[in-house]
């Protein structure tokens, strides 16, 4: 009697649990929209999120913040092998390589072309463009926030030291760092020490190669060749900086935090995102002047290249729900979202149209997206639209550990850059073995 | 033991572990069987394509130098982490035995951290041991640039060992407390009126007794080492600095979580298993035969 009775409860239980999995039948153009920002970022995201759905009477979008760029990629990868993957979800530009290859993407141009509201490439701005394009051109994924790497200096404490212009070289700031040094100012410059900043955008800007292949974008044959050259200059000259207490690490500083570390008047100078800019602001302690990121002396100066996110819509949901998911992304193409999303967070705008509303109110405009922007415009050449080769978080993580070993005395710099460039090789030749035998991806839902 | 006592037949016992052998195979067995199917192809991150490689991703692993640091690593965390472990509780199981009145009280409160989760500690102590704002950043006051452990490795390794010993001492000293408690006061006693203090006691009674404790403590502290150090690791140190406390777990987890590498990572789990499955050997065949010899 008792084990019936039993049998009768877990069958109950296994029946529920049976009638909730699919459960999330919903209304036809309802769908899920994942992104992978907090604080200020996420809540510009969610008031464009609602103000969609308020203006929208047939079509409501879900929106759930995910965590950080690399637990959103990895959710969205457990969530498609489950099956269970939302519509629309914001993966960081070094996730690109996987979502290109992946075969669960529906290419960005294609669906707006098919739900009529095509988008002109060209209408983007040109680093823009060139960062997210692929070869032929075309955009598989919505650009969303852009953001690109600045100088931001205190200019209190600058004037103070004799420092009247923000340093355009990195000889000039290196002098700036000693001038600031010898007035007893303990932390001169911040920096988080991360290959994004170090090696992605340092690159970028004096026109230098970071792998074979076109950084990558030519396909996965590409192979790593930073370890010479100006990656190599550049971080002999920081593990200097570093070694003579000028350029100090965000983790040795009150703040724990580059951002804050300058924001909250610690630190003066600061090599960071554009992105960074609201958070300066907001906190509202310093006055930050906002420059172009140095170069070499007597070299010539190429575009800064983007860090940031695009929108990727995935394959796998029911018919009608993508024509309201090209709605929505139609929405957030639009000029004014964009600059409500740029003036909020510090993020660029993306298209020219909204570009030029920005220009011509010069006085909304925040300095670090003038700068940005203008930074982007430069003169680019085959190595500035970034990279676009796999295991790229796997290497980031790689190239940190070798170059904290150089800072910590246990290998000399050049061996370092050597290490991280032969491990990241190595990576590189087992994502070509990979996606040697994946499936070409198709263009349909 | 009674013929009463045991079941009849095969079914009722294999229906009363139905639900336990359920859920070992939900959760055990077939990610296991996974991983191990992982191990031998390269894996697409999203599932849609995959390549047989037979051992290659084992080979690859047993080639790349970084596989044998976080082995290193590993070795190191596990060998000062349990000797801490084992010794401070047996310390403290021994004070507390020592001096029954007062130490009551004592075992109560020794017990409680063993409530605390270890990525919960890990934030404490990471505030704790924060080098601007934590209680030990005022060593900088006194020596500046003294206590750096997120630049410097052997003080990132300290601290990540102090904070496995501390998730692991409550239950050693549980275990210590109850055998020295299970030592006939007799021996104790007669030792006593020959003129032994409780060092010589310590020595030479109460610590032969407790051989079998020791090793059983130390075969789990060593399998919690390799394994359930996760989570101190990704809230203070994510690893570093430059791989310093990057242990094989770790590594797993940064491999094919972060770097969707699966096939590498599925490959590094099953070495991981095999060393858990060696320490387990050890402890059933070697030193529980041995102790068993001794008693």
């Amino acid at each position: 009697m008792k084990s019936s009775a039993g049998a009768r409860i877990l069958a109950w239980v296994l029946s529920a649990l049976v009638a909730a999995a699919p459960a999330a039948t919903c209304a036809a153009a309802d769908f899920d929209f994942w992104y992978a920002h907090g604080g200020i970022y996420a809540q510009a995201i969610e008031s464009m999120c609602a103000n969609f759905n308020a203006a929208s009477l047939q079509d409501h979008v879900h929106c759930f913040p995910q965590g950080t760029y690399e637990q959103t990629l990895r959710k969205t990868v457990a969530a498609y092998r489950a099956g269970r993957q939302p519509a629309l979800v914001e993966i960081y530009d070094i996730g690109s390589a996987d979502m290109l290859l992946s075969g669960a993407v529906y290419p960005v141009d294609t669906l707006m072309q098919a739900m009529g509201h095509p988008i002109d490439a060209s209408d983007y701005l040109k680093g823009i463009r060139r960062f997210y394009a692929t070869e032929n051109g075309r955009l598989l994924s919505q650009p969303f926030s852009a953001s690109t790497l600045v100088l931001y200096a205190n200019r209190q404490k600058l004037t103070a030291v004799g420092v009247d212009h923000l340093p355009q070289t990195w000889e000039a700031f290196e002098a700036a760092m000693e001038a600031l040094h010898a007035h007893g100012k303990s932390c001169p410059a911040v920096s988080d020490y991360t290959p994004w900043k170090m090696l992605e955008q340092i690159n970028a800007v004096q026109g230098a190669p970071i792998a074979s292949a076109n950084n990558g974008h030519e396909g996965l044959q590409a192979r790593y060749e930073f370890a010479d050259g100006v990656h190599r200059r550049f971080m002999n000259d920081v593990a200097r900086w570093y070694s003579r207490g000028l350029l100090v690490p965000a983790i040795m500083t009150r703040a724990n935090d580059q951002t804050l570390a300058f924001a909250d008047g610690e630190c003066a100078m600061s090599v960071d995102a554009t992105g960074a800019y609201a958070i300066v602001k907001k906190a509202g302690l310093v006055d930050a002047e906002v420059g172009l990121l140095p170069v070499y002396a007597g070299t010539k100066r190429y575009g800064t290249t983007i860090g940031g996110s695009s929108l990727w819509v995935l394959k796998g949901q029911s018919a009608s729900v993508y024509p309201a998911v090209a709605r929505f992304l139609a929405y957030l193409h639009d000029p004014r979202q964009q600059l409500m999303f740029a003036r909020r967070t510090g993020y660029l705008p993306l298209t020219h149209q909204a570009e030029e509303v920005l220009t011509i109110a010069p006085d909304a405009e925040p300095d670090a997206i003038r700068v940005g922007l203008a930074s982007l415009e430069l003169p680019d050449n085959d190595y500035n639209a970034g990279i676009r080769l796999g295991f790229t978080s796997l290497f980031r993580l790689i190239w940190q550990d070798e170059v904290q070993r150089a800072l910590g005395g246990k290998e000399t710099m050049d061996a370092a850059l050597e290490n991280a460039q032969a491990h990241g090789n190595r990576l590189l030749e087992r994502f070509q073995a990979t996606y040697m035998a994946a499936p070409q991806a198709e263009a349909g839902p | 033991m009674k013929s009463s006592a045991r079941f009849h037949g095969h079914w009722i016992p294999l229906a009363l572990g139905l639900p336990q052998l359920a859920l070992i195979t939900l959760f055990f067995y077939w990610p296991t069987l996974k991983a191990f199917w992982w191990s031998l192809h390269l894996v697409c991150p999203f599932g849609n394509c995959s390549t047989f490689v037979g051992l290659g991703n084992y080979t690859r692993e047993l080639t790349d130098s970084s596989f044998y640091a976080a082995l290193r690593t590993t070795a190191l965390f596990a060998a000062f982490g349990v000797s801490l472990s084992i010794v401070v509780a047996l310390f403290l199981a021994a004070m507390v035995e020592l001096h029954r009145r007062t130490g009551g009280l004592f075992r109560y409160l020794l017990i409680w951290p063993y409530a605390v989760a270890g990525s919960v500690l890990g934030v404490i102590l990471k505030v704790a041991a924060s080098p601007s704002i934590g209680p030990l950043g005022y060593l900088n006051t006194l020596w500046p640039g003294f206590w750096q452990p997120y630049l410097n490795g052997t003080q990132s390794m300290l601290m990540v060992v102090f904070a496995f010993a501390w998730t692991q001492i409550p239950f050693n000293f549980i275990v210590f407390v109850a055998a020295l408690r299970a030592i006939p006061a007799e021996y104790l006693a007669a030792a006593a009126i020959d003129g032994a203090g409780p060092v010589r006691r310590f020595i030479d009674i109460q610590l032969p007794m407790l051989k079998p404790q020791l090793f059983f403590l130390a075969t789990i502290n060593l399998i919690e080492s390799f394994t359930n150090s996760f989570a101190i690791v990704d809230t203070m140190t994510q690893g570093g600095p430059g791989g310093a406390t990057n242990i094989l777990a770790y590594k797993i987890y940064t491999d094919g979580f972060i770097g969707l590498d699966l096939s590498g990572s599925s490959a590094l789990s099953m070495m991981l298993m095999l060393l858990v499955f060696a320490a387990c050997f050890v402890q059933f065949f070697v030193f529980e035969r041995r102790a068993r010899q001794d008693g």
